[in-house]
């Protein structure tokens, strides 16, 4: 499982569309933070409470799952997923690995968690990246909006659940699918149904608002985080969850087609 | 190994974009009006012109610069201001506004440009990422070689 694993992380296709993604997606980001200018008001407008709001302002500046960042994301999960679990049986290279002494749904497990870790860090690098090119000269209040108002872990839960969602999806649709061009298509309208029906209860909208609804509330950090976990709980961890087992289930039942 | 490679590679790609990125972007025009004590983050830093439109009577005001801890701009008279100001870094700001009478104040973008702190901050992540990248295909050359 290791060597497997190491060997998807490493793989040339796999790679190339990380890099595609994480580009794009620094690229956005970077014109997102640019073009951002938020108000804020404090109240009563003492010192301290100038700090807290305006390390709480910088924090609710940064990009968060616009239209244009969630269709990049859909686009490379949707690429990462189906090359990892379609492409290698198109190419008949599939024959070779299914028919290891280890068991499919092992297999599938371990590709879906590849394409998983190379989504995620196309996110989170330009994420971080791009955040310090912007407000790197301000250290102490990015530092402190990250750290002590805890955006940090809070952004990183953020787009640890987007990826969940996105990735799950798009697998079941790779292995539901009988060759690479149906697994692309399908992945792809349906991660972007949501956002053309306005559906609010799936992502991008529910990320989005419970993200919103967690950092205004008031409360220490990790209850914070906790609401949003439990704002997006079936959209983003039952669901990708159900997906999942379908997703292993459907391997152990349908061989190499 | 490779996958080390194809991050640093993005990085610095997302590198050279930033950059080139930043410039055009921050040239678009910049304002905005205040009436009470309020607070606004900006992307960049920049200069802005401040006006302000008294109705009479004394008034105070100032910016005030968290970061630094301290106030960049301060002024009580009974007369419209018209004066540029320049913001140091990126990050958010706070005006205070102390009158009897209603005041708008005006900000106006003069000029905006990434400070030199962050243009350091972006040369060097890229030249850090292109000599791990250069010492990387290095070592792996050498150790072909040997093999």
């Amino acid at each position: 499982m290791k060597t497997q694993l190491n060997w998807e992380l490493n793989d040339h296709l796999n790679l190339l569309v990380f890099m595609f993604g994480s580009i794009l997606t620094g690229i956005t980001f970077h014109i997102h933070l640019l073009e951002r200018g938020i108000n804020f008001s404090v109240n009563p407008p003492t010192i301290s409470q100038i700090f807290l709001e305006s390390m709480r302002a910088l924090g609710l500046s940064f990009p968060r799952l616009a239209e244009d960042i969630y269709t990049i994301l859909v686009i490379t999960g949707v690429l990462l997923s189906s090359l990892t679990l379609r492409y290698d049986k198109d190419t008949r290279l599939a024959m070779s690995i299914y028919s290891l002494p280890v068991k499919n749904y092992k297999l599938v497990l371990t590709k879906f968690i590849a394409s998983f870790i190379l989504l995620f860090l196309s996110v989170i690098i330009p994420f971080f990246l791009t955040l310090f090119y912007t407000y790197g000269d301000a250290p102490n209040l990015l530092k402190g909006a990250l750290f002590g108002e805890g955006f940090f872990i809070s952004y990183f839960m953020f787009w640890l659940l987007a990826c969940v969602y996105v990735i799950s999806l798009s697998s079941l649709i790779a292995e539901l699918s009988p060759n690479l061009f149906a697994s692309l298509l399908g992945g792809i309208t349906l991660l972007y149904l949501p956002k053309i029906l306005n559906i609010t209860y799936l992502p991008p909208a529910v990320l989005n608002s419970a993200f919103l609804t967690s950092q205004t509330a008031f409360g220490s950090v990790a209850q914070k985080v906790l609401m949003l976990v439990d704002k997006a709980f079936v959209s983003c961890i039952l669901i990708p969850l159900v997906l999942l087992g379908m997703t292993l289930l459907i391997s152990e039942w349908r061989d190499v087609v | 190994m490779r996958l080390l490679k194809a991050i640093l590679i993005s990085i610095l790609i997302i590198t050279v974009f930033s950059l080139a990125i930043q410039e055009k972007i921050l040239q678009k025009p910049y304002s905005q009006v205040i009436l009470t004590g309020r607070g606004f983050v900006v992307p960049s830093a920049r200069v802005i012109l401040l006006n302000t439109n008294p109705k009479g009577g004394e008034y105070m005001i100032a910016i005030f610069d968290p970061e630094a801890n301290k106030t960049i701009f301060l002024r009580r008279t009974d007369r419209p201001i018209n004066k540029e100001v320049t913001l140091p870094h990126s990050g958010p700001y706070y005006v205070l506004i102390d009158s009897e009478l209603p005041v708008v104040c005006a900000l106006k973008g003069v000029a905006s440009y990434p400070s030199k702190e962050i243009l350091n901050i972006e040369y060097g992540m890229g030249g850090v990422s292109a000599l791990l990248l250069a010492g990387i295909i290095l070592l792996e050359r050498k150790r072909n070689d040997k093999s």
